[in-house]
């Protein structure tokens, strides 16, 4: 189905972000979101614009740009015209399984979002292994990735404080977004579960392997396998 | 023709401008937290602004050189001795084969900066020679310095002795006014948070590092806290999470965030954030864009060392 981007300039809006930036909003949750912001994003990359980063996420793209060489009203005009031209094209999707192990004594949060949550662990760990995951973006730190696709029984606000260090291969919901923690870092989501899969690695070409709109499937394992892989 | 690391100091790393292009992979900027002070510190020893060189926090490192060198310290103001004997900061020194180089104390601000006429043998790392810490990434082993450490230095070079002009040697004091813009958020706080944001005067808490230093002060009450899709952030953004605390994002910062921002530092200002040390003191104030951008433009126009945008 083609489907009309003529009208999708109503459904946007440009916010600045200081000296050399503005942010792109996307105000519908339209079904081709995730690819119209990404190819957007990407294809703008690929051009000879003055822009320093394009950073694509679940709904906005942020451009940082040389004001030297580059005016922000020229770059909206390019984008508005890349988004009213926008064809729907499909792109080429790989499915990654992500081996995951959610014992309460790696997994920390497990225990306190199911109470919240108020269903077992057990209920807990079907629900998040049970759906095909859409790969909405990379970022936070490198390899992480964002998911769509949480079932909405698990939805939870993040922290109110952020922790000070998550460890690495932590999986954790946060808001209505599940992701991978690649690195130890701080982060306000709850932490469910833990893999040993490396998802980024800084000599790799390219470093991370996931592409945006990708699936990810998560499967669960238990302690001693988990333990087993971290040692690989 | 190398240096060597004696005491390492609290965290020393290798730091360059940073990194560009790849915040869609989640790689921060990263780079000199204190952009400026990286400019000068090249510019006393006649490199380039994006030479590597030695960022250091709080305490300073103690260097053994095993070459004759110039180097240059800008950033944080302290004491540092040659062989027991002071040195001054913002200027060109020469350094003998066999000589110490001792850190006595800080003075004033937090991050300091030793340059090099030469170049630290350092590979770059996905197009910076930056060291990001957390992903272990660029710099010496993708680490901070240790004791022991031994980096090469590579063509050497004879730069022409300077200084930098008392005047535009900054004076971190501990009490600063720190300018803002709008972010993309801000429209979402209203005129009272935004009043009480603006009319606090925050307390640099101990918790800060690279990526992000957080704040204390009154709390910004948003109820309820809105959840928000992951953006693009940049160094220099205020979010406010929900317990209504500001954080600001430093050059490490992650490449996205879910908390509302309040505000983005201005770049001219982002210095300063560089030499916040805990119990410092900051005051926001809110100015357009078009007043950051002519501030940036005066900063370049009356120092050679702009840190440009």
């Amino acid at each position: 189905m083609t489907k009309s981007y003529e009208d999708i300039l109503q459904h946007i809006s440009w916010l600045e972000n200081g000296e050399n930036s503005l942010c792109l909003i996307f105000k519908n949750s339209e079904t081709n979101r995730t690819q119209l912001i990404q190819t957007t994003a990407q294809t703008l990359r690929e051009s000879k614009m003055a822009l320093i980063e394009v950073i694509p996420a679940y709904d906005s793209i942020t451009f940082v740009y040389d004001s030297h060489k580059l005016a922000s009203s020229e770059l909206r005009t390019t984008v508005e015209d890349l988004l009213t031209q926008f064809k729907d094209n499909g792109v080429d999707i790989k499915q990654h399984i992500i081996p995951v192990c959610y014992d309460s004594e790696v997994a920390t949060d497990i225990v306190e979002l199911s109470k919240r949550l108020k269903i077992t662990t057990e209920q807990l760990i079907k629900l998040h292994t049970n759906t095909t995951y859409t790969t909405e973006m990379l970022g936070f730190l490198p390899g992480f990735i964002y998911l769509s696709g949480l079932d909405e029984k698990l939805h939870q606000p993040r922290k109110t404080t952020p922790a000070v260090k998550i460890p690495e291969g932590s999986i954790a919901i946060g808001g209505t977004q599940t992701g991978i923690y690649s690195l130890s870092s701080p982060g306000g989501w709850w932490i469910i579960g833990r893999t040993a899969a490396k998802l980024f690695d800084a000599n790799a070409q390219p470093p991370i392997e996931i592409k945006p709109m990708d699936e990810i499937v998560f499967e669960a394992i238990d302690r001693a396998t988990w333990e087993k892989m971290n040692r690989l | 023709m190398s240096i060597e690391i004696i005491k390492p100091g609290l965290q020393t790393s290798i730091q360059d401008i940073g990194r560009f292009g790849l915040m869609h992979l989640g790689i921060a900027h990263s780079g000199s937290m204190d952009p400026l002070a990286l400019r000068m510190a090249n510019h006393l020893v006649s490199q380039p602004s994006n030479n590597p060189v030695i960022e250091f926090t709080q305490t300073g490192p103690d260097i053994l050189f095993n070459t004759d060198v110039q180097i240059a310290i800008t950033g944080a103001k302290c004491s540092y001795r040659l062989n027991d004997k002071e040195i001054a900061q913002y200027r060109t020194i020469s350094v003998r084969a066999g000589e110490r180089l001792k850190f006595n104390k800080m003075q004033q601000g937090f991050r300091g900066y030793i340059a090099f006429a030469g170049q630290l043998d350092i590979e770059k790392q996905m197009g910076s020679s930056s060291t990001h810490l957390m992903a272990q990434l660029g710099g010496f082993k993708g680490r901070a310095l240790l004791a022991g450490d031994t980096i090469k230095l590579n063509n050497i070079v004879r730069a022409e002795e300077k200084s930098v002009r008392n005047n535009f040697i900054p004076n971190f004091t501990g009490n600063y006014r720190v300018r803002v813009t709008a972010a993309p958020e801000t429209a979402e706080f209203s005129q009272q948070q935004i009043k009480q944001f603006l009319n606090n005067r925050y307390n640099v808490s101990s918790e800060l590092n690279r990526m992000g230093i957080r704040l204390t002060g009154d709390v910004l009450k948003i109820t309820p806290y809105p959840e928000m899709l992951s953006r693009g952030l940049l160094p220099g953004a205020i979010q406010i999470p929900a317990n209504g605390l500001p954080i600001i994002c430093g050059m490490d910062a992650q490449t996205v965030g879910g908390y509302l921002r309040i505000g983005q530092i201005i770049k001219a200002d982002m210095p300063i954030i560089a030499q916040c040390k805990p119990n410092d003191k900051i005051q926001f104030s809110l100015i357009d864009t078009a007043e950051a951008k002519n501030i940036l433009k005066h900063q370049s126009k009356y120092t050679p060392f702009s840190i440009g945008l």
